[in-house]
């Protein structure tokens, strides 16, 4: 283990982005202490404000102090995608094992999984909230349905690897439980491609969360996450450039720095995975 | 008296590892005749394959590998290169010309996205200058020359359509494709059954009757050194520890490790006309780690002769007459016998 | 003498074929032989004699596709699944890949715990009966907390015997467990499995090309080729005056390690037929230089050639009697 971390430490730009996430996950746990204002204050007076001493990153069309309302709304923004992400691994890590371990299971549910794939995701994801209605819990509950298929088809193309591996006909040889066999032999192996989807889902989330809300069919527009703020505000683009802005670069530095870091890791496990395999 | 075809003299080559230092082959020296087989026999950390990827400088470049040594080739010609320092084009228009090599996985040898016919012509294509045409008949004479049936029609097939034994006759075919003077054929037949193995070798014996060239034989396998060999390079830890002629190897090993290994082989058992033995000698422990050399003789770990001076300073190669070296300070040398 | 008991293993009729079935990989084609309590049974083939195939299935690791496999008169393929699954401690398998059949990430505690819990053997004594069964396959009770990566092939192949012992077996299917370590490794773990043969009284059946090694750890053989039975024979009687045109030809092909050996090696023509489209009749008429017309009509059923000796070849003419 030591040795991947040093080995991750020598590409700057993975510990640059990695540095950057620990940054926000700070600011979003620790939201209150780290912005003097409280992100719903309304001030007419003060709305749409440049970037200024007293406002960081100036005020939206409400008078709200844009750079509080970007450290909350990391909260949420971060939680919906952490959700969606732990969510769609759960799903689809079991999915995948049962698909890829049972041979007369794999066709059924992957055509399961081949048809929820078949929609395109936003579209999918919108008609899912339209039913389901705009919450922050329905939102996460489609960005799940969406990701859960990409996340079994790779558990299930491990799984397959795996269950052929001499080691695991040697327990099997052994008289070892098939349950014991999935949990303690396969699941283990399967470790490294998952995290690398737990790092690109989480990415793919925010993007989709922001563009949902960007849609008006994500969350609620009372909830300021970074995809609301910027759908609230977009009218106000031509005037305070800074109201879409910031929420936007907030959005983009954070995919970006999830998918690095997700990149990093994958490149370092891959050899890595074949070796200990 | 005609010169030698190789001649390799204190050949080393080290990698540089995260963990240190890794010697794989060190001070390694023997010679090849003209139209003779010689055979380096040695298990996993001998440094046998190593010795034949340096010789034909197809070490990788990320392996960093430092080379030193010499190793004087002659050509066809007459002249005498040194193998380790030619210039690389100079290299190029040896190898896979007089210089030929084959491998153990003829699967991973061959590309797989070109007919074996194709394969063979740019090779000589390459060497010879030939014309397409030209080429390609050449080509179906060598697939005939090794014994492969139907060979008009195999000039077209894909290396995936043919099994184990003729991939690996079309990769001798290769090798042979421009009349090699020297063939250096790394375990060519350890990844082949064997009654196909026993093809394959009576194929190289052949051909090496027909055209004169040498072989540089690398196997694990005894058996097979015993009825194809000349004369028998025997490798421990990266060094050459016996070097003889077959039969004087076979009858009387020198060295602790050579005769080991002889008395190990279950087949030496039977071979006696005695009834089986209720075990095997086995030589005791495991091979050093090249991380981590004995100080000394790096088979003194392992030998049931070794005596204090063993483990203090590596043994010599000594010349200990009959054209028979051995490192081991426990076999008499030539020198010390005249002295 | 006793008379014959009922052998520990029976395998009648056995058939595995792989792929589509109009044509179908034969991998093991009517394969049927016994094994006595005590015995080793020698399994000898090149590429495509299904040797390994026969070793899986004869333990269930791979279903069967017709045939039986009995073991103490028992009905393998008819048992339920947890039935075959505590029998299992009675039926090990050591493996021919040492670096593969560990499993990484697992230390070597672990790995024989798990063999010993699975079947809910030495409760309250698991730490000193793994130090033992480190101990019975010549390794110390210290490399217990060690990874598999950290040690060399023959070693690893003792853990492998080590979890096999574990769960106090009968029957050990040895599946080319030489085949991937060094020479001089092979005679220390031949000697191994030599004397735990002989301490813990098991059956072997011992799968390998490598026919010097037959010689010395196997009382009969079976040789197989392209899926078929091609002789039975015990050692002695098998290498000192092989009847099949077969087992000639291969015993011929193996060189000896004595140059003054002479032998002759007169090789087999052509390729081995892939197990798609065996030959008819006798699949090893394509090679076998006393082939005549009938050999392609009909295949030939193995039988008693005299003393016991079994072999599958309509050439009884070529048998000479010993002289």
């Amino acid at each position: 283990m030591p040795r991947l971390l040093r080995q991750l430490m020598h590409r700057r730009i993975v510990m640059v982005s990695a540095a950057l996430l620990l940054v926000i996950a700070v600011l979003a746990l620790g939201a209150p202490w780290f912005a003097s204002f409280d992100p719903n204050d309304t001030a007419v007076l003060d709305r749409l404000k440049a970037p200024s001493a007293a406002h960081l990153l100036g005020t939206d069309e409400l008078g709200r102090d844009l750079y509080a309302r970007i450290v909350h709304g990391a909260r949420y923004s971060l939680a919906i995608a952490a959700l969606t992400a732990l969510g769609s691994v759960i799903a689809g890590t079991l999915l995948g094992l049962v698909a890829g371990f049972f041979r007369r299971l794999d066709t059924p549910l992957m055509r399961l999984v081949d048809a929820m794939m078949s929609f395109p995701d936003i579209l999918l994801a919108i008609a899912l909230v339209a039913i389901l209605g705009p919450s922050l819990l329905n939102v996460v509950l489609a960005l799940v349905l969406v990701y859960t298929p990409r996340v079994a088809r790779v558990v299930r193309a491990s799984t397959l690897v795996v269950r052929e591996l001499l080691f695991v006909e040697a327990v099997r040889a052994l008289g070892v439980r098939t349950s014991r066999i999935l949990w303690r032999h396969i699941l283990p192996n399967l470790l490294s491609p998952i995290l690398v989807q737990v790092s690109f889902i989480f990415a793919y989330a925010i993007l989709a969360e922001a563009g949902l809300s960007f849609l008006g069919v994500g969350v609620p527009p009372e909830i300021p996450t970074w995809g609301t703020m910027v759908a609230g505000s977009q009218q106000y683009a031509d005037r305070a450039f800074w109201v879409v802005l910031f929420p936007g670069l907030a959005i983009i530095l954070t995919a970006l720095s999830l998918q690095i870091l997700g990149d990093g890791v994958r490149d370092l496990l891959d050899p890595k995975l074949k070796k200990t395999l | 008296m005609t010169t030698n075809r190789l001649t390799v003299s204190g050949l080393s080559t080290c990698f540089p590892t995260e963990d240190g230092l890794v010697r794989s082959v060190a001070d390694v020296s023997f010679s090849i005749a003209p139209g003779k087989t010689t055979a380096i026999v040695g298990e996993s950390g001998s440094g046998k394959s190593v010795t034949s990827l340096t010789l034909m400088r197809l070490l990788p470049k990320t392996a960093r590998a430092q080379v030193e040594g010499q190793a004087r080739f002659v050509t066809r010609a007459g002249r005498e290169v040194d193998l380790l320092t030619l210039p690389n084009a100079e290299m190029r228009r040896l190898r896979g010309n007089e210089l030929a090599m084959i491998f153990q996985e003829p699967m991973t040898s061959l590309n797989p996205v070109f007919t074996v016919g194709e394969q063979i012509a740019e090779s000589v294509r390459l060497h010879k200058g030939l014309g397409r045409a030209a080429a390609l008949a050449h080509a179906k004479r060598m697939l005939d020359l090794v014994e492969i049936p139907a060979a008009a029609q195999r000039l077209h097939e894909y290396p995936h359509q043919l099994s184990g034994g003729m991939r690996q006759r079309v990769m001798i075919a290769l090798a042979m494709a421009c009349d090699p003077t020297l063939l250096i054929a790394d375990e060519p037949t350890t990844a082949l059954d064997v009654t196909i193995q026993a093809q394959i070798l009576v194929l190289m014996r052949r051909l090496q009757a027909e055209t004169g060239m040498s072989i540089l034989f690398i196997t694990h396998n005894l058996g097979v050194v015993a009825h194809h060999a000349d004369d028998v390079v025997v490798m421990y830890a990266g060094r050459v520890v016996e070097a003889a002629p077959v039969r004087p190897l076979f009858a009387s090993p020198a060295h602790p490790y050579t005769q080991g290994l002889l008395a190990c082989l279950p087949g030496k058992a039977h071979a006696a006309g005695q009834p089986r033995p209720k075990r095997l000698f086995a030589i005791r422990g495991q091979v050093s780690s090249p991380l981590a050399p004995p100080p000394g003789c790096a088979f003194e770990p392992r030998c049931d002769q070794a005596i204090a001076a063993c483990a203090q300073a590596v043994p010599p190669l000594v010349d200990t007459g009959e054209m028979r070296h051995a490192r081991c300070i426990r076999v008499p040398s030539v020198e010390r016998n005249a002295a | 003498m006793s008379e014959v008991a009922t052998p520990l293993i029976e395998v009648r009729n056995l058939k595995r074929y792989f792929g589509n079935s109009d044509k179908p990989v034969r991998a093991v084609d009517d394969v049927s032989f016994e094994i006595r309590a005590g015995e080793t049974l020698g399994l000898v083939g090149e590429s495509g004699s299904g040797k390994s195939t026969i070793g899986r299935t004869v333990l269930r690791l791979i279903e069967r596709t017709a045939g039986q496999v009995l073991y103490r008169g028992d009905d393998l393929a008819a048992l339920s699944g947890e039935r075959m699954r505590r029998l299992r401690s009675k039926l090990q398998i050591i493996f021919q890949d040492p670096y593969a059949s560990l499993n990484p990430k697992m230390r070597i505690s672990a790995i024989l715990d798990e063999a010993l819990s699975t079947h809910g053997l030495a409760k309250g004594r698991r730490k000193e009966r793994i130090a033992e069964l480190l101990e019975l396959v010549g390794l110390r009770p210290e490399h217990a907390s060690r990874f598999p990566h950290e040690f060399s092939g023959g070693q690893r192949q003792r853990i492998g015997i080590a979890r096999a012992l574990a769960v106090e077996p009968e029957f050990i299917v040895a599946d080319e467990p030489l085949s991937a370590l060094d020479v001089s490794i092979q005679a220390q773990v031949i000697n191994l499995l030599a004397d735990l043969r002989e301490r813990l009284s098991l059956t072997m059946l011992f799968i390998s090309h490598d026919l010097d090694v037959v010689e010395y750890l196997c009382d009969r053989v079976v040789v197989l080729y392209l899926g078929r039975v091609m002789e039975v024979s015990t050692t002695a009687e098998l290498f000192a005056r092989p009847l099949h045109p077969y087992t000639q030809a291969l015993l011929a092909a193996s060189p000896k390690p004595d140059p003054l050996d002479k032998t002759e090696i007169i090789p087999l023509k052509g390729d081995i037929p892939s197990p798609m489209n065996p030959p008819s009749g006798c699949v090893f008429r394509t090679r076998c230089p006393h082939a005549i017309d009938a050999c392609a009509q009909t295949i030939p059923l193995l039988a008693d050639k005299g003393a016991g000796r079994l072999s599958a070849c309509l050439r009884d003419d070529l048998i000479t009697s010993p002289s």
